[in-house]
Protein backbone atom coordinates (compact mmCIF):
# COMPACT_ATOMS: atom_id res chain seq x y z
CA UNK A 1 0.00 0.00 0.00
CA UNK A 2 2.62 2.21 0.90
CA UNK A 3 4.74 1.65 -2.10
CA UNK A 4 1.75 2.28 -4.05
CA UNK A 5 0.82 5.42 -2.86
CA UNK A 6 4.99 6.45 -3.06
CA UNK A 7 4.77 5.56 -6.37
CA UNK A 8 1.86 7.44 -7.51
CA UNK A 9 2.89 10.64 -5.39
CA UNK A 10 5.98 10.73 -7.63
CA UNK A 11 4.50 10.21 -10.57
CA UNK A 12 1.82 12.36 -9.73
CA UNK A 13 5.14 15.25 -9.19
CA UNK A 14 6.63 14.16 -12.48
CA UNK A 15 3.21 15.18 -14.52
CA UNK A 16 2.59 18.29 -12.60
CA UNK A 17 3.88 21.24 -13.93
CA UNK A 18 3.83 23.86 -10.90
CA UNK A 19 2.95 27.81 -11.03
CA UNK A 20 5.73 28.72 -8.79
CA UNK A 21 7.85 28.13 -6.07
CA UNK A 22 6.83 27.86 -2.08
CA UNK A 23 8.64 27.68 0.78
CA UNK A 24 5.89 27.75 4.03
CA UNK A 25 6.15 24.38 4.78
CA UNK A 26 3.94 22.69 6.96
CA UNK A 27 6.14 20.45 8.83
CA UNK A 28 9.54 21.93 8.96
CA UNK A 29 10.74 25.96 8.66
CA UNK A 30 12.14 27.32 6.12
CA UNK A 31 15.58 29.46 6.53
CA UNK A 32 13.09 32.80 5.18
CA UNK A 33 11.70 34.38 8.58
CA UNK A 34 8.60 36.27 8.85
CA UNK A 35 8.11 39.87 8.65
CA UNK A 36 10.06 42.21 11.30
CA UNK A 37 6.94 43.48 13.52
CA UNK A 38 4.71 40.92 12.52
CA UNK A 39 2.90 38.69 14.86
CA UNK A 40 1.84 35.33 14.11
CA UNK A 41 -0.67 33.09 15.70
CA UNK A 42 -0.76 29.15 14.91
CA UNK A 43 -3.23 26.45 16.20
CA UNK A 44 -1.57 23.71 15.74
CA UNK A 45 -3.68 20.05 16.01
CA UNK A 46 -1.86 16.39 15.58
CA UNK A 47 -3.98 13.52 16.16
CA UNK A 48 -2.62 9.99 16.67
CA UNK A 49 -3.62 6.64 17.76
CA UNK A 50 -2.55 6.15 21.34
CA UNK A 51 -0.46 3.27 22.65
CA UNK A 52 -4.39 2.13 24.56
CA UNK A 53 -6.04 2.68 20.99
CA UNK A 54 -7.65 5.93 21.13
CA UNK A 55 -7.78 8.72 19.04
CA UNK A 56 -5.57 11.25 20.32
CA UNK A 57 -5.46 15.00 20.22
CA UNK A 58 -2.57 17.67 20.78
CA UNK A 59 -3.41 20.98 20.70
CA UNK A 60 -0.42 23.05 20.36
CA UNK A 61 -1.20 27.44 20.24
CA UNK A 62 2.26 28.90 19.31
CA UNK A 63 2.67 32.52 19.17
CA UNK A 64 5.42 34.21 16.73
CA UNK A 65 6.93 37.37 16.73
CA UNK A 66 9.48 38.91 13.47
CA UNK A 67 11.94 40.45 15.76
CA UNK A 68 13.71 41.97 13.15
CA UNK A 69 14.65 40.73 9.35
CA UNK A 70 16.96 38.36 10.82
CA UNK A 71 15.43 37.39 13.81
CA UNK A 72 11.82 35.35 14.90
CA UNK A 73 10.88 33.88 18.28
CA UNK A 74 8.23 31.19 18.91
CA UNK A 75 6.70 30.58 22.16
CA UNK A 76 4.66 27.29 22.12
CA UNK A 77 2.38 25.62 24.35
CA UNK A 78 1.13 21.81 24.59
CA UNK A 79 -2.37 20.18 25.72
CA UNK A 80 -3.45 16.60 25.17
CA UNK A 81 -4.91 13.51 25.73
CA UNK A 82 -2.16 11.15 24.70
CA UNK A 83 -0.55 9.86 27.37
CA UNK A 84 -4.29 9.76 29.82
CA UNK A 85 -7.60 9.98 29.02
CA UNK A 86 -8.75 13.38 30.23
CA UNK A 87 -7.47 16.50 28.31
CA UNK A 88 -4.57 18.72 30.53
CA UNK A 89 -1.43 20.99 29.79
CA UNK A 90 1.91 18.88 29.09
CA UNK A 91 4.15 21.65 28.70
CA UNK A 92 6.17 24.53 26.87
CA UNK A 93 8.47 25.55 24.56
CA UNK A 94 10.19 28.08 23.18
CA UNK A 95 12.38 28.63 19.22
CA UNK A 96 14.35 31.39 18.09
CA UNK A 97 15.88 31.54 14.10
CA UNK A 98 18.92 33.97 13.07
CA UNK A 99 18.50 34.19 9.54
CA UNK A 100 22.47 34.57 8.38
CA UNK A 101 22.31 34.74 4.56
CA UNK A 102 20.49 35.52 2.31
CA UNK A 103 20.97 36.13 -1.50
CA UNK A 104 17.47 37.39 -3.32
CA UNK A 105 17.14 37.52 -6.95
CA UNK A 106 13.65 37.92 -8.30
CA UNK A 107 12.43 34.31 -8.85
CA UNK A 108 15.69 32.57 -7.06
CA UNK A 109 17.24 32.96 -3.75
CA UNK A 110 18.86 30.83 -0.98
CA UNK A 111 19.04 31.45 2.77
CA UNK A 112 21.13 30.34 5.45
CA UNK A 113 19.67 30.16 8.92
CA UNK A 114 20.72 28.71 12.50
CA UNK A 115 17.74 27.88 15.03
CA UNK A 116 17.90 27.00 19.08
CA UNK A 117 14.90 25.30 20.67
CA UNK A 118 13.87 24.72 24.52
CA UNK A 119 11.41 22.59 25.72
CA UNK A 120 10.02 21.58 29.17
CA UNK A 121 7.20 18.96 28.90
CA UNK A 122 5.91 17.13 31.68
CA UNK A 123 4.88 13.33 30.60
CA UNK A 124 5.94 9.82 31.08
CA UNK A 125 8.72 9.18 28.62
CA UNK A 126 6.95 6.32 26.65
CA UNK A 127 8.92 6.53 23.27
CA UNK A 128 12.84 6.39 21.80
CA UNK A 129 12.31 8.79 19.57
CA UNK A 130 13.25 12.23 21.06
CA UNK A 131 10.86 15.01 20.47
CA UNK A 132 10.83 18.09 22.02
CA UNK A 133 6.91 19.00 20.43
CA UNK A 134 5.21 17.62 23.16
CA UNK A 135 6.99 14.19 24.25
CA UNK A 136 10.36 15.52 25.90
CA UNK A 137 12.27 18.18 27.99
CA UNK A 138 15.28 18.79 26.03
CA UNK A 139 17.49 21.43 23.58
CA UNK A 140 18.21 21.18 20.35
CA UNK A 141 20.01 23.60 17.76
CA UNK A 142 20.92 23.21 13.90
CA UNK A 143 20.80 24.69 10.44
CA UNK A 144 18.98 25.37 7.96
CA UNK A 145 19.14 26.18 4.05
CA UNK A 146 16.66 27.11 2.05
CA UNK A 147 17.09 27.63 -1.97
CA UNK A 148 14.58 28.82 -4.48
CA UNK A 149 14.27 27.79 -7.53
CA UNK A 150 11.73 28.98 -10.43
CA UNK A 151 8.95 26.33 -9.79
CA UNK A 152 10.26 24.62 -6.65
CA UNK A 153 11.40 25.47 -3.09
CA UNK A 154 14.01 23.02 -1.92
CA UNK A 155 14.72 23.29 2.04
CA UNK A 156 17.37 20.70 4.06
CA UNK A 157 17.87 20.95 7.23
CA UNK A 158 20.22 19.39 10.35
CA UNK A 159 20.18 19.71 13.84
CA UNK A 160 20.84 18.17 17.32
CA UNK A 161 18.40 17.46 19.72
CA UNK A 162 19.26 16.44 23.54
CA UNK A 163 17.00 14.85 25.68
CA UNK A 164 16.62 15.42 29.52
CA UNK A 165 14.52 14.26 32.24
CA UNK A 166 10.50 15.62 31.91
CA UNK A 167 9.10 17.67 34.53
CA UNK A 168 7.21 15.21 37.07
CA UNK A 169 9.85 13.39 37.97
CA UNK A 170 9.73 11.44 34.74
CA UNK A 171 13.73 10.48 34.09
CA UNK A 172 14.70 9.91 31.01
CA UNK A 173 15.90 6.44 30.26
CA UNK A 174 20.20 5.74 29.83
CA UNK A 175 19.22 3.12 27.41
CA UNK A 176 17.51 5.05 25.25
CA UNK A 177 20.17 7.54 24.42
CA UNK A 178 20.09 11.36 24.86
CA UNK A 179 21.68 12.25 21.70
CA UNK A 180 19.95 12.68 18.49
CA UNK A 181 20.48 14.02 14.84
CA UNK A 182 17.59 15.22 13.31
CA UNK A 183 16.78 15.75 9.74
CA UNK A 184 14.41 17.17 7.11
CA UNK A 185 14.37 17.41 3.25
CA UNK A 186 11.34 19.38 1.83
CA UNK A 187 9.63 20.74 -1.41
CA UNK A 188 7.26 22.90 -2.19
CA UNK A 189 5.56 24.00 -4.78
CA UNK A 190 2.07 26.83 -5.63
CA UNK A 191 -0.65 25.20 -7.75
CA UNK A 192 -2.80 28.12 -7.75
CA UNK A 193 -3.92 30.83 -9.11
CA UNK A 194 -1.47 30.70 -11.91
CA UNK A 195 -2.38 33.76 -12.56
CA UNK A 196 -2.82 36.33 -9.29
CA UNK A 197 -5.96 39.06 -9.70
CA UNK A 198 -5.81 40.56 -5.78
CA UNK A 199 -4.99 39.33 -2.30
CA UNK A 200 -8.56 38.06 -1.94
CA UNK A 201 -7.19 34.77 -4.10
CA UNK A 202 -7.22 31.69 -2.49
CA UNK A 203 -3.39 30.47 -2.80
CA UNK A 204 -2.98 26.92 -2.77
CA UNK A 205 0.66 25.05 -2.30
CA UNK A 206 1.46 21.14 -1.65
CA UNK A 207 4.69 19.89 0.10
CA UNK A 208 5.94 16.79 0.05
CA UNK A 209 8.82 16.28 3.13
CA UNK A 210 10.98 13.99 4.28
CA UNK A 211 11.92 13.99 8.14
CA UNK A 212 14.46 11.44 10.23
CA UNK A 213 15.99 11.23 12.81
CA UNK A 214 19.02 8.49 14.06
CA UNK A 215 20.11 8.24 17.83
CA UNK A 216 23.93 8.93 18.44
CA UNK A 217 24.09 6.29 21.06
CA UNK A 218 21.70 3.21 20.19
CA UNK A 219 21.66 4.03 16.36
CA UNK A 220 18.16 3.58 16.20
CA UNK A 221 16.69 5.71 13.77
CA UNK A 222 13.34 6.80 11.64
CA UNK A 223 12.37 8.39 8.31
CA UNK A 224 8.83 9.58 8.01
CA UNK A 225 7.27 11.18 4.57
CA UNK A 226 4.55 14.09 5.36
CA UNK A 227 2.68 14.98 2.01
CA UNK A 228 1.09 18.75 2.88
CA UNK A 229 -1.63 20.28 1.43
CA UNK A 230 -2.19 24.39 2.34
CA UNK A 231 -4.33 27.44 1.39
CA UNK A 232 -4.10 30.91 2.32
CA UNK A 233 -6.98 32.95 2.43
CA UNK A 234 -7.10 36.53 1.85
CA UNK A 235 -2.90 36.43 2.03
CA UNK A 236 -3.64 36.19 5.98
CA UNK A 237 -4.69 33.24 7.24
CA UNK A 238 -3.02 29.92 6.25
CA UNK A 239 -4.66 26.59 6.31
CA UNK A 240 -1.90 23.52 6.50
CA UNK A 241 -3.29 19.69 6.08
CA UNK A 242 -1.12 17.08 6.60
CA UNK A 243 -0.26 13.01 6.89
CA UNK A 244 2.91 12.14 7.99
CA UNK A 245 3.91 8.03 8.07
CA UNK A 246 6.97 6.38 8.68
CA UNK A 247 8.87 5.14 6.25
CA UNK A 248 11.63 3.53 7.25
CA UNK A 249 12.93 2.61 11.45
CA UNK A 250 13.65 0.53 14.06
CA UNK A 251 12.32 3.07 17.16
CA UNK A 252 9.83 2.58 19.17
CA UNK A 253 7.83 5.66 18.92
CA UNK A 254 4.54 6.75 20.48
CA UNK A 255 2.96 6.58 17.02
CA UNK A 256 4.35 6.25 13.38
CA UNK A 257 1.79 7.96 11.85
CA UNK A 258 -0.20 11.64 12.42
CA UNK A 259 -2.09 14.29 11.12
CA UNK A 260 -2.11 17.56 11.40
CA UNK A 261 -4.30 20.47 11.03
CA UNK A 262 -3.20 23.75 11.34
CA UNK A 263 -4.74 27.23 11.26
CA UNK A 264 -2.53 30.72 11.10
CA UNK A 265 -3.11 34.34 11.24
CA UNK A 266 -0.88 36.61 10.78
CA UNK A 267 -0.77 40.10 11.54
CA UNK A 268 1.64 43.15 10.02
CA UNK A 269 3.10 45.94 11.66
CA UNK A 270 1.48 44.40 14.81
CA UNK A 271 4.14 46.98 16.96
CA UNK A 272 6.58 49.71 16.33
CA UNK B 1 37.44 63.33 -10.88
CA UNK B 2 36.88 64.97 -7.70
CA UNK B 3 37.52 68.04 -9.85
CA UNK B 4 34.99 67.05 -12.48
CA UNK B 5 32.37 65.93 -9.96
CA UNK B 6 32.41 69.42 -8.45
CA UNK B 7 32.28 71.25 -12.17
CA UNK B 8 29.08 69.07 -12.75
CA UNK B 9 27.33 69.63 -9.40
CA UNK B 10 23.98 71.00 -9.69
CA UNK B 11 21.20 71.60 -7.61
CA UNK B 12 17.51 71.24 -8.46
CA UNK B 13 15.65 73.38 -6.65
CA UNK B 14 11.71 72.88 -5.12
CA UNK B 15 12.26 69.39 -7.00
CA UNK B 16 10.62 65.84 -6.08
CA UNK B 17 10.29 62.18 -6.63
CA UNK B 18 6.69 61.69 -7.76
CA UNK B 19 6.35 58.05 -7.87
CA UNK B 20 8.64 54.98 -8.42
CA UNK B 21 8.30 51.32 -9.29
CA UNK B 22 9.30 49.05 -6.67
CA UNK B 23 10.58 45.32 -7.72
CA UNK B 24 10.50 42.94 -4.71
CA UNK B 25 12.65 39.71 -4.57
CA UNK B 26 12.23 36.44 -2.28
CA UNK B 27 8.40 36.45 -2.31
CA UNK B 28 6.78 33.06 -2.61
CA UNK B 29 2.90 33.86 -2.25
CA UNK B 30 0.68 36.34 -1.84
CA UNK B 31 1.08 37.04 1.71
CA UNK B 32 4.63 37.91 1.41
CA UNK B 33 3.57 40.45 -1.11
CA UNK B 34 0.71 41.74 1.44
CA UNK B 35 3.33 41.99 4.16
CA UNK B 36 5.74 43.73 2.01
CA UNK B 37 2.87 46.41 0.95
CA UNK B 38 1.61 47.04 4.51
CA UNK B 39 5.36 47.45 5.21
CA UNK B 40 5.41 50.07 2.81
CA UNK B 41 2.29 51.73 3.24
CA UNK B 42 3.66 52.88 7.15
CA UNK B 43 6.40 54.82 5.24
CA UNK B 44 4.76 58.96 5.82
CA UNK B 45 6.12 60.03 2.54
CA UNK B 46 3.83 56.76 0.73
CA UNK B 47 0.90 58.26 -0.79
CA UNK B 48 -0.77 54.91 -2.36
CA UNK B 49 0.46 51.56 -3.67
CA UNK B 50 -0.78 49.44 -6.31
CA UNK B 51 0.73 45.97 -6.26
CA UNK B 52 1.17 43.56 -9.34
CA UNK B 53 1.38 39.95 -7.87
CA UNK B 54 2.87 38.38 -10.76
CA UNK B 55 5.57 40.28 -10.93
CA UNK B 56 6.39 41.55 -7.06
CA UNK B 57 6.06 45.45 -8.07
CA UNK B 58 4.78 47.90 -6.44
CA UNK B 59 3.75 51.20 -8.10
CA UNK B 60 4.42 53.82 -5.57
CA UNK B 61 2.88 57.47 -5.34
CA UNK B 62 4.08 59.65 -3.51
CA UNK B 63 2.75 62.55 -1.33
CA UNK B 64 3.89 65.87 -2.57
CA UNK B 65 4.84 67.94 0.76
CA UNK B 66 6.75 65.06 2.59
CA UNK B 67 10.33 64.24 1.81
CA UNK B 68 10.97 60.94 -0.22
CA UNK B 69 13.78 58.72 1.70
CA UNK B 70 14.95 56.34 -0.98
CA UNK B 71 16.97 54.45 1.58
CA UNK B 72 13.43 53.92 3.78
CA UNK B 73 11.99 52.18 1.05
CA UNK B 74 14.95 49.30 0.51
CA UNK B 75 14.22 49.13 5.14
CA UNK B 76 11.47 48.44 4.75
CA UNK B 77 11.46 45.56 2.07
CA UNK B 78 14.38 44.26 3.74
CA UNK B 79 12.41 44.23 7.26
CA UNK B 80 9.51 42.20 5.48
CA UNK B 81 12.04 39.51 4.74
CA UNK B 82 12.61 40.28 1.27
CA UNK B 83 15.10 42.70 -1.31
CA UNK B 84 14.90 45.24 -3.87
CA UNK B 85 15.36 43.81 -7.00
CA UNK B 86 14.41 47.30 -8.67
CA UNK B 87 13.37 50.46 -8.17
CA UNK B 88 12.45 53.03 -10.55
CA UNK B 89 12.23 56.42 -9.28
CA UNK B 90 10.31 59.06 -11.25
CA UNK B 91 12.04 62.98 -11.03
CA UNK B 92 10.94 66.22 -12.50
CA UNK B 93 13.70 67.80 -14.25
CA UNK B 94 14.17 71.55 -15.71
CA UNK B 95 17.18 71.46 -18.29
CA UNK B 96 19.76 69.56 -16.08
CA UNK B 97 22.86 68.52 -18.14
CA UNK B 98 23.87 64.94 -16.85
CA UNK B 99 26.88 62.79 -18.14
CA UNK B 100 28.90 60.11 -16.42
CA UNK B 101 29.92 60.76 -12.29
CA UNK B 102 27.80 64.00 -12.13
CA UNK B 103 26.59 64.43 -9.18
CA UNK B 104 22.83 66.31 -8.65
CA UNK B 105 21.25 67.52 -5.01
CA UNK B 106 17.61 66.19 -5.86
CA UNK B 107 15.36 66.99 -3.34
CA UNK B 108 17.89 66.52 -1.04
CA UNK B 109 19.59 63.22 -2.15
CA UNK B 110 22.68 63.24 -4.11
CA UNK B 111 22.75 61.70 -7.14
CA UNK B 112 25.49 59.98 -8.83
CA UNK B 113 24.75 59.02 -12.59
CA UNK B 114 26.70 55.84 -13.80
CA UNK B 115 26.92 54.31 -16.96
CA UNK B 116 25.06 57.05 -19.12
CA UNK B 117 25.28 59.08 -22.13
CA UNK B 118 25.51 62.76 -22.22
CA UNK B 119 22.19 64.40 -22.25
CA UNK B 120 19.87 67.39 -20.69
CA UNK B 121 16.79 65.98 -18.80
CA UNK B 122 13.79 67.87 -18.83
CA UNK B 123 10.39 66.51 -17.65
CA UNK B 124 9.59 63.26 -16.00
CA UNK B 125 12.65 60.71 -16.10
CA UNK B 126 12.77 57.39 -14.77
CA UNK B 127 16.02 56.68 -13.03
CA UNK B 128 16.50 53.49 -11.64
CA UNK B 129 18.91 53.14 -8.38
CA UNK B 130 21.69 50.69 -8.56
CA UNK B 131 23.40 50.56 -5.48
CA UNK B 132 23.85 47.92 -3.05
CA UNK B 133 20.42 46.35 -2.07
CA UNK B 134 18.10 47.88 -4.77
CA UNK B 135 19.79 45.20 -7.11
CA UNK B 136 20.62 41.41 -7.16
CA UNK B 137 23.89 41.28 -6.17
CA UNK B 138 24.90 40.07 -9.39
CA UNK B 139 23.95 43.15 -10.85
CA UNK B 140 25.84 44.78 -8.42
CA UNK B 141 28.96 43.23 -9.34
CA UNK B 142 28.45 44.24 -12.81
CA UNK B 143 28.39 47.89 -12.21
CA UNK B 144 31.19 47.33 -9.77
CA UNK B 145 33.36 46.39 -12.45
CA UNK B 146 32.25 49.51 -14.43
CA UNK B 147 31.90 51.92 -11.94
CA UNK B 148 35.47 51.85 -9.78
CA UNK B 149 34.92 54.58 -7.66
CA UNK B 150 34.99 54.30 -3.78
CA UNK B 151 31.45 55.38 -3.04
CA UNK B 152 30.15 52.82 -5.03
CA UNK B 153 30.78 49.87 -3.31
CA UNK B 154 29.99 51.95 -0.02
CA UNK B 155 27.21 54.26 -1.11
CA UNK B 156 28.83 57.58 1.04
CA UNK B 157 30.65 60.21 -0.21
CA UNK B 158 34.39 59.44 0.53
CA UNK B 159 37.52 61.46 0.15
CA UNK B 160 38.79 60.10 -3.15
CA UNK B 161 35.24 60.83 -4.77
CA UNK B 162 31.78 62.29 -5.09
CA UNK B 163 33.11 65.97 -3.22
CA UNK B 164 29.76 67.75 -3.42
CA UNK B 165 29.33 71.05 -2.01
CA UNK B 166 27.72 71.15 1.23
CA UNK B 167 28.05 67.48 1.79
CA UNK B 168 30.63 66.14 4.07
CA UNK B 169 32.63 62.51 3.54
CA UNK B 170 30.01 59.81 5.04
CA UNK B 171 27.18 61.32 3.82
CA UNK B 172 24.49 59.22 1.48
CA UNK B 173 25.33 59.64 -2.43
CA UNK B 174 22.93 57.42 -4.61
CA UNK B 175 23.96 55.92 -7.90
CA UNK B 176 21.40 56.44 -10.66
CA UNK B 177 21.18 55.21 -14.10
CA UNK B 178 18.80 55.92 -16.79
Amino acid sequence: MKKIFMALLVAALCFYLPAAAQELYVNTEPASNMAAKSIGFRFNNKFMKTTDSRFGWRFNPELMFGLSNKWMWHLSGYFSDLYQHTFRLEGFSTYAKYRFYANDDVHTHFRLAAYGKAALIKNPVASEEINPDGDNTGLGAGLVATRLMHKIALSASAGYDRAMDNAGHFKFPEQNGKDAVGYTLSAGALVFPQVYRNYRQVNMNVFLELLGQSNLETGKHYLDMAPALQFIFASRTRVDLSYRFQMDGDMQRFSDRSFLFRVEYNIFNAYK
Amino acid sequence: MGFLSIIFFMHVAHAQFVKASLQASGLTCSMCSKATQEALATLPFVQSIVPDLNTNTFALTFKKEVPVSIDALRKKVEDAGFSVAKLVLTADFNHVKITNDVHINYAGNILHFVNVREQILNGDQHITVIDKGFIPEKQFKKYGAVEKMDCYKTGKITGTCCKVEGKVNSDRVYHVTI
